[in-house]
């Protein structure tokens, strides 16, 4: 565990905030709430040489944990589908396989990613394990998706498109509404919607089902109703879940590629 | 005089067919999925022949005069052949993975097809003995119709089920629509030489066509 002090930059008090740096690689973050001095709330970025990448000032913590997830605002959904276009798509269907994504080359363009993405998952990815953020973009030998956020475009790394046509839809219809919070909140009910569809089914699907019927279950049971093409996003979950038993068990169709 | 609606309904299957390939090839451009481009220009190629025959029909010409004979001829490879052999290969590639399998079945079909609808058309005497899975009268246009409901049948069905397949897998109904237009389409092969049955055929393979119009524009939407 290392402390770190800093300035408020607003009240200019003095602050100090522990860090265990050994949770995690490369820049990694940590709540600041306010007390009886300085009563102002940040999220401070560093990396784990302790230098200071980013204070990010929020109206209040959303949420804290022990591994390190907070909600901070980032750029807006719109904003992050205009920078990133699919590569957005591919970042997401990674944090869903559970595969790290690592961002870099830019620092503060890969934080505002990271906070836009936090606030879109029930579950935030957790900085420094799930999603790494890093100047150096030379990564060998680890199996993550390299993303490059000077130039917004995937170094390295397999993407799983399974889950793309749901994913795209999800993000195209909530950029379309012009409130943020509520385009995050679209995207974040549908996600956690599909996570929730994964988990039912690694309870209940002991026997191989066809698709339409595993639907039509999911929906009498949880009240999620889920159309095709998201069994592919669900998939994807279950295999970062490591359920094979269950993705046999799940019948999808020949056609899928028409 | 003009048969109305044999014309009508070869105009109809026409147009319809070229609004399913319109369809499908922009589906193609906006999800670039290759099989839309060649379901797409099936259904051109599908249209293109009945274009051929409404204008065979509109103008009377006799179909076994020379023109009329080639021009039925064109008619048919451009409506089973370039239709049947691109859907063929495209419904073989979603099934398969291996790349010389679907060449080689679809490419086998289509030159079977061309030069046996050739051989019974222009080259062999109408009252050919190979000509024996023709029970009507023979001459060569009637030759080479029975032989196109024989080939036609087997990949038709095929297709038909392939998709009524993944409608009881998945639930998604543009594959019925899609199936179902192809399993009559089928059925209609057994009439379609059958002169007496003429008119039922033709409004028959329209409603099919519209069949597939209708899940060819569901796929398109989802």
């Amino acid at each position: 565990m290392s402390t770190i002090t800093f300035e408020c930059p607003i009240c200019k008090i003095t602050r100090t905030v522990d860090l265990d740096t050994s949770r995690g690689r490369g820049i990694i973050c940590a709540s600041v709430s306010g007390d009886d001095k300085c009563p102002h709330n940040f999220i401070i970025f560093t990396d784990t040489d302790l230098n200071i990448r980013r204070i990010q000032r929020v109206d209040h913590i959303v949420r804290t944990s022990d591994d390190g997830r907070f909600l901070a605002r980032g750029m807006s959904l719109r904003g992050a589908r205009k920078v990133f276009g699919d590569t957005l798509v591919d970042i997401i269907s990674c944090i869903l396989l559970k595969k790290p994504v690592l961002l870099c080359d830019d620092p503060d363009v890969s934080i505002t990613l990271y906070n836009t993405l936090a606030r879109i998952f029930q579950e935030p990815p957790e900085l420094g394990r799930d999603v790494l953020i890093i100047d150096d973009c030379d990564v060998d030998g680890q199996d993550v998706l390299v993303v490059n956020c000077r130039y917004s475009v995937v170094l390295k790394g397999n993407v799983p498109i399974d889950a793309h046509k749901t994913l795209g839809r999800f993000i195209d219809e909530a950029v379309a509404i012009n409130d943020n919070e509520a385009a995050v909140v679209f995207v974040r009910q549908r996600i956690s919607a599909l996570q929730r569809a994964a988990e039912f089914l690694v309870d209940r699907l002991e026997l191989p089902l066809y698709a339409r019927e595993v639907l039509a279950i999911v929906e009498k049971s949880t009240g999620i109703r889920l159309k095709y093409a998201d069994l592919h996003a669900v998939r994807l979950i279950l295999r970062g879940l490591g359920q094979d038993r269950i993705l046999r068990n799940l019948i999808m169709g020949d056609l899928d590629e028409f | 005089m003009v048969d109305w609606l044999y014309f009508g309904a070869s105009l109809l299957s026409a147009l319809v067919a070229s609004g399913v390939g319109i369809i499908f090839i922009e589906s193609y451009i906006e999800t670039t999925r290759r099989m839309r481009l060649l379901w797409g220009v099936a259904f051109l190629s599908y249209a293109v022949g009945h274009f051929i025959n409404s204008w065979l029909v509109l103008f009377e010409i006799p179909i076994d005069s020379g023109i009329g004979l080639t021009a039925m001829w064109v008619y048919v490879n451009f409506g089973g052949t370039g239709t049947l052999g691109f859907l063929l290969f495209a419904t073989i590639t979603l099934l398969k993975k291996q790349h010389y399998l679907r060449w080689v079945v679809s490419l086998s079909f289509m030159a079977v097809y061309s030069a046996s609808t050739a051989l019974f058309a222009f080259v062999l005497p109408g009252d050919t003995p190979l000509a024996f899975f023709n029970p009507t009268i023979h001459n060569n246009i009637n030759n080479m119709s029975w032989l196109v409901s024989i080939l036609v049948v087997p990949v038709a069905l095929f297709i038909g089920v392939v998709f009524l397949n993944h409608y009881r897998i998945t639930g998604l109904s543009w594959a019925e629509w899609i199936g179902l237009s192809f399993i009559i389409y089928t059925i209609l092969m057994f009439i379609w030489p059958v002169i007496e049955l003429k008119s039922l055929f033709y409004i028959l393979r329209t409603v099919s066509v519209f069949l597939l119009g209708i899940g060819g524009v569901q796929l398109s939407r989802e």
